[in-house]
């Protein structure tokens, strides 16, 4: 509930922009600027767009477990970024970077030890009040959230989020086949026991769970971990679509890069509580160096297509840069392949 | 939320407490005990007071967790105090002040301040010694291990031994990820939007029931887990088992328990030649 300088907050995470690109100098400009269009609405039409956009704030959070005792152990150290509206934001980083920790925080869960979180430029933590809708609207799905089921059946856990909102009943159960949509679950599931489901039908129930609260801020916690290739493909394209129906920003903490490449807009790079990169995609994975450090590694399929265009290189055909999908490699390829064809 | 509780206080380390026999410690701690209570004098109890201040000193506890440990005893002192202070006036006593009416009779009195005063700081030296020699400076798995060790002849009267110590190492074990678990599962629940700390207490009873359930799951998956994992590594009960550690006794062990029986008879002697007065 305390409020801490927050002034020159932005330098460690522009800094951390400018290593990964050029192209983002330009926003992250725009984004200091936006700071202040709160009390000077007169700005740029630029900066202005870029606020509207932006639906949740970490400044500089900071948390220590075990604070005072000679456990404790810095978790996350002054973290700052922004979340965007109809986004998908990637947090890669080891285990034990403060993923876990720094998701808690964004819903309030965790009441950092300085720094704030602003959701709608409004400080989460400044009464009950604003506290308790930050739980409603900013979604946070667990990691291995099938052990927190616990009703009869599934319809009725996927309904406690709904009911907690108050909603009537006619409405929970249309959130109810609202959230099915996106995830994926068969209608006739509903009246199972969760308990009787396979492992990935329980983690889609319990991502369910948060989507029928119709969050404007989707978080969730590795939710593919454990989960078979189909299970990961069901579950990211059912964020996908979430995202673009509501509009929503959805955040995901995942390990694998293909799926951060194939289905992130932006990525978040964590190590040892700080973060030290964001940006694009593009940015983020075509800087190699900062991500070997940090015991990273870019999508196997980028290693390839680098590896591809070198080779070509020194036989004097060109192959584009900036390849993170297996299907933009294979595009990439096809179109070398059809020029090749014509000469 | 549930983590900020202390439960099982070790603190690492590997001081001369830490490094003593734990069988020995239990059976220093019992000497410990019986000094207290021998220390009848101001003197004597006095010297049992220094000694005690002493222990977290060599085990190297920071003093300051050591007073958490004594801080919830402030009631049961306070009580004391009171009780002894209005109450502990005896015939020939020094009587200070007091105040008679019907048949309540308070009076405050030299040897009633005293008493009280002594008392308190037995309670104190008592929870001090032991915890720091048997709860700070041993792990509790090292604890259930002396136990079974020192308990072992009641085997020949067919006393389960090694399976009530199994048992209480694996519910030692289980604690702090049972504390882990409900914490999460709390958490989880709360970005559903549950509220435990709101409304009447059927209102906030009812509110558990989302978290007990997913405990009680993760539980029975626990030890079933557990239960597989043990009998993969043929464990079959206590018969004829050996183990990896075997507590042995050193020199030191023996030297620090020739000291304490050593101390204990000076303060048995001391507190019959009661110099200074005798506070029982
Ligand atoms: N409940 C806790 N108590 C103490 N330390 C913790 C707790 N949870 C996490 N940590 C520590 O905080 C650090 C960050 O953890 P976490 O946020 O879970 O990282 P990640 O999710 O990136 O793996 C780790 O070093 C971890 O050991
Ligand atoms: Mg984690």
């Amino acid at each position: 509930m305390k409020k801490y300088k927050n002034k020159g907050v932005s330098d460690k995470p522009s800094v951390a922009k400018e290593t990964a690109l050029e192209s983002d100098a330009k926003p992250s400009v725009a984004k200091e600027t936006a700071l202040e269009s709160d009390a000077k609405p007169s700005v740029a039409k630029e900066t202005a767009l870029e606020s509207d956009e932006c639906i949740i704030r970490a400044q500089s959070l900071y948390y220590e477990y075990s604070a005072g005792t000679p456990f404790s152990k810095k978790a996350v150290d002054g973290v700052s970024f922004s979340i965007k509206r109809n986004r998908i934001t990637g947090i890669i980083g080891h285990t034990g970077s403060g993923k876990s920790t720094l998701l808690q925080m964004l819903n309030g869960l965790l009441v950092p030890m300085s720094g704030d979180v602003l959701l709608d430029s409004e400080s989460i933590f400044r009464d009950k009040k604003t506290l308790r809708q930050a739980r409603f609207r900013v979604g946070l799905v667990f990691q291995y959230p099938e052990y927190q089921l616990f009703e009869e059946t599934v319809r009725k856990d996927i309904s406690f989020g709904p009911a907690n909102l108050g909603l009537s009943e006619e409405e929970t159960e249309k959130r109810v086949s609202f959230a099915c949509g996106f995830t994926g679950l068969d209608e006739q599931l509903l009246d199972k026991s969760p308990f009787d489901l396979s492992g990935g039908q329980k983690r889609r129930v319990a991502i369910a769970g948060i989507i029928a609260m119709k969050p404007d801020v989707l978080i969730l916690d590795e939710p593919a971990s454990g989960l078979d290739s189909a299970g990961r493909r069901v579950v990211f394209d059912g964020l996908v679509n979430y995202k673009n129906s509501t509009g929503a920003a959805v955040v995901v903490v995942s390990h694998s890069m293909e799926d951060m490449a194939k289905y992130a807009d932006e990525v978040i790079v964590m190590a040892q509580g700080r973060m030290i990169a964001s940006g694009s995609v593009n940015e983020v994975f075509s800087d190699r160096k900062m991500l070997t450090e940090n015991s990273l590694e870019a999508p196997v399929i980028s290693i390839f297509a680098d590896e591809l265009r070198d080779r070509l290189a020194a036989r004097g055909i060109d192959f584009p840069k900036g390849i993170y999908t297996v299907e933009a490699a294979l595009s990439a390829i096809t179109a070398l392949l059809g020029k090749e064809g014509m000469h | 939320m549930i983590k900020d509780i202390t439960l099982g206080q070790y603190f690492p380390g590997g001081s001369l407490l830490h490094r003593i026999d734990p069988r020995m410690k239990i059976l220093v701690a019992m000497l410990f005990i019986i000094m207290v209570f021998s220390a009848t004098t101001v003197y004597t109890l006095a010297a049992v007071t220094v000694l005690t201040f002493l222990l977290p000193l060599i085990g190297r506890i920071p003093f300051k967790t050591v007073m958490k440990s004594i801080l919830p005893l402030k009631w049961i002192i306070l009580i004391m105090l009171i009780l002894y202070l209005f109450a502990g006036a005896k015939e020939g006593d020094r009587i200070l002040w007091q105040w008679q009416w019907h048949f309540i009779h308070i009076a405050f009195s030299v040897e009633g301040i005293a008493k009280a005063v002594c008392l308190s700081v037995r309670i104190v030296v008592l929870v001090l010694s032991t915890s720091v020699i048997l709860s700070y400076t041993t792990s509790p798995i090292a604890l259930a291990d002396a136990i079974e060790r020192l308990l072992a002849p009641l085997n020949r009267i067919k006393v389960p031994v090694h399976d009530f110590a199994m048992m209480i190492t694996i519910a030692l074990r289980f604690i702090p990820i049972l504390i882990e678990e409900t914490d999460k599962i709390m958490s989880a629940q709360a970005s559903r939007g549950a509220d435990f700390y709101t409304g009447n207490l059927v209102k906030r009873s009812k509110a558990l029931i989302p978290v007990f359930i997913p405990l009680f799951v993760s539980s029975v998956r626990h030890a079933d887990e557990l239960a597989t994992a043990m009998e993969c590594r043929c464990y079959r009960g206590g018969r004829g088992r050996t183990r990896m550690k075997k507590l042995t006794y050193t020199a030191v062990d023996y030297a620090v328990f020739a000291l304490t029986a050593l101390l204990l008879f000076a303060v048995i002697i001391a507190a019959d030649h009661a110099g200074g007065f005798a506070y029982l």
